[in-house]
Order: C-alpha cells, then sequence, then structure tokens
C-alpha cells in the first residue's frame, strides 16, 4: 500500500505539482488583523434584537395556523341576508319617488316648435350660413309636399326665388310652409 | 515572535488578551486561510469561515488545554467552521454536500482568485469527487505536507486509518487525471 500510495503520489505531482492555483486579494493578509479587531468589537458588542414575540408565539404558532386551514366553511342564511336587504330597499323606493314626482323626467325633454320663441328661432337663422337653411328647410318639407308643390320648384326661376328670400324674413317663409 | 506557551498564557489574562491575540492572527492567517480555502474553494468564503474560526478560539481560548498543540486546536477548529459550513449550504439548498463540492469546483473557472490552469482545475475536481475525510486528509497531506501524526491530532483520527484514506485518495485522483487529462 505504501509503494502504490507513494507512486499515485508521485505522478499528481508530476503532472498537477504542488500549487492549487488559489490566490488571495492584494493586501488581503496585511488587514486581516485590523479586520478581525472590528468583527470582534462588533461581536463584542452586539446588541439583542429589539424585537420580540409573545412568549411561546412560535411554539403555538402551527396549531394556530392549523386551526385556520381546517375552519369549517360559513353558512350564511337566507332569511337573514334579505332582512338586511330590506330596510335599503324601503329607503331606495321612497327616494325613486320623490325623484319621479319632483322632475317630471317625461316632460322635459320634448322641444317642438310651439315651444320655441320667435326670437329663439330669429337667433337661430341670423347664425347659420344661408345654405343651411334651405337644406333645413327641406328637412321639415315632408316628401308628399314636395311632390304636391313640385311645380313650385320647376317653374319658378331661381332668380325669382333669390328675390322672394332676399326680400321676406326667414322667419316668413318657415311660416308660410307650416 | 512570542512562543506558543507565553502565547497562551497572555491569552488567557484578560489584560494581555486582545494584544496577544493580535500577534497569534498574525502567525497562523496565513497557514489557516489556505488551509480553509481548500476546503471551502472561494476566497469570499474562506474569508468568512476564517473570521468565524478566529472569533470562535478568542471566546473559546479559556477552554484550550495545553495537552494538545495550539496550532493543532485551531486547525481543528477551522476544520469544524469549514465543514459546519458546507453542511448548511446544503441544508440551505437541500441539495447533498457532494453536489455541493462540485458546484465549488465548477465555479472555479470564473473566479477571479483562481489562477490555476488546465491541470490544476482537474486536480482540484478529482478532490471533490473524494468523500469529506478523504479530501480534507489528500488536502493536509498533500498540499500542507503535514505529519500523519499531525494530522491524527487534528482530526482526532488513528494514524492508520489516515493512511488509508490517503491510499484510496490519491488512487482515485490518479485515475481521475488519467481519465481527464490528455
Amino acid at each position: 500500500m505504501i509503494n502504490e500510495t507513494s507512486h499515485s503520489e508521485k505522478f499528481i505531482q508530476q503532472k498537477a505539482g504542488k500549487e492549487t492555483g488559489f490566490r488571495v486579494s492584494k493586501n488581503y493578509f496585511e488587514t486581516l488583523e485590523d479586520d478581525f479587531s472590528i468583527r470582534l468589537f462588533e461581536e463584542k458588542n452586539r446588541k439583542p434584537p429589539a424585537f420580540e414575540t409573545p412568549a411561546d408565539y412560535f411554539n403555538t404558532l402551527e396549531d394556530s395556523i392549523l386551526k385556520r386551514t381546517t375552519k369549517e366553511p360559513k353558512v350564511i342564511s337566507l332569511k337573514n341576508r334579505f332582512l338586511q336587504i330590506i330596510p335599503f330597499a324601503a329607503v331606495a323606493s321612497v327616494v325613486i319617488f320623490i325623484g319621479i314626482n319632483s322632475f317630471q323626467f317625461g316632460d322635459i325633454g320634448v322641444v317642438n316648435f310651439d315651444s320655441i320663441t320667435d326670437n329663439e328661432i330669429e337667433n337661430w337663422l341670423e347664425n347659420n350660413s344661408s345654405n343651411s337653411i334651405t337644406e333645413d328647410i327641406v328637412s321639415i318639407v315632408s316628401e308628399a309636399e314636395l311632390l304636391e308643390n313640385e311645380f313650385a320648384f320647376t317653374n319658378i326661376s331661381d332668380s325669382t326665388i333669390e328675390s322672394y328670400l332676399y326680400t321676406n324674413e326667414e322667419i316668413t317663409i318657415i311660416q308660410e310652409l307650416y | 515572535m512570542t512562543d506558543e506557551v507565553t502565547l497562551v498564557q497572555q491569552l488567557k489574562n484578560t489584560k494581555s488578551k486582545e494584544l496577544a491575540f493580535r500577534e497569534l492572527i498574525a502567525q497562523y492567517k496565513e497557514r489557516l486561510y489556505w488551509h480553509i480555502r481548500k476546503i471551502v474553494i472561494s476566497h469570499d468564503d474562506a474569508d468568512d469561515v476564517l473570521q468565524n474560526t478566529f472569533i470562535k478560539i478568542f471566546k473559546n481560548i479559556d477552554t484550550f488545554k495545553a495537552d494538545s498543540k495550539l496550532f493543532s486546536w485551531m486547525y481543528r477548529i477551522a476544520t469544524n467552521e469549514s465543514i459546519t459550513f458546507i453542511n448548511k449550504r446544503a441544508k440551505d439548498r437541500n441539495v447533498d454536500i457532494s453536489e455541493i463540492h462540485s458546484e465549488m469546483v465548477s465555479n472555479l473557472q470564473s473566479d477571479v482568485y483562481f489562477s490555476g490552469d488546465e491541470i490544476q482545475l482537474i486536480l482540484q475536481k478529482a478532490i471533490a469527487t473524494l468523500p469529506s475525510k478523504q479530501q480534507l486528509v489528500f488536502n493536509m497531506k498533500y498540499f500542507d505536507e503535514l505529519k500523519y501524526a499531525q494530522i491524527s491530532e487534528i482530526l482526532e483520527t488513528s494514524v492508520g486509518a489516515l493512511k488509508a484514506s490517503y491510499f484510496h485518495a490519491v488512487k482515485k485522483i490518479e485515475t481521475y487525471i488519467k481519465n481527464n487529462h490528455h
């Protein structure tokens, strides 16, 4: 065994030598005593952590966690749920009733010619171009009326219509159409 | 340089303890460092373990008995600290110790504190394949050139058992090199 060991040892030494290849940073060993003194100071002056736990906290932790995980599912009574909702439903009904009676939602939204004053129509016409007026006139005249009065647009020359439009106020024209 | 007996006396005296300790570190830091380094491989880990070793020596110097050499006692502490360090790492990662050894060696190629050539890397890889006890014996006998009697005192193992361990270690390393280096 001794010879074999020696033989193998020589083989390793011939191949790899006695160096490990490990090295250290520059000046590592020069500062080691100082580093250690610092570490020793820290060790000596180390204070216990300020945070504490209640007595037996960790001993009973498994039990308290397991208790929570094995808790039976909570059953919610339908009757109780209804009893909880009823007061809110009653309050909501009263609010809706008062709202409907106070604001009369249906009447507010409808706009027709009877509810628009002549001044409002004139202001609108003044602020819009003549082209749009023509389009608007067409839009309020039904197709049947247009056919009935087809002659009015075919036999009358453009210049006559234009001079009519210039000499008459827009409101008069609209009122005539209606 | 203060002799070992005087140093131990100074270390056990509260007044001279810190100064004597500085002396102790100065005397043994390199030998202990290289012993640790061969076990934990990386410089950063070796630095951590070396510091822990000296802290342990400082705290336990009063329990040191003169029936063994101070050097052997410190070497034993350094060995135990290194093994504890590796065991802890293996436990933290939930892997086998042999896996930690091979992982540490595989990181050597990119380690800035390793300047070994290909064969030196192969040698480290070969050592990593050995059981922990054989690794220790091989490193202490082959690199540190300690006598079996010294290793026996440090590892508290019989000389016969150490010789057997070393025999198996060198045979396995020889085979590994033959298989992996052309």
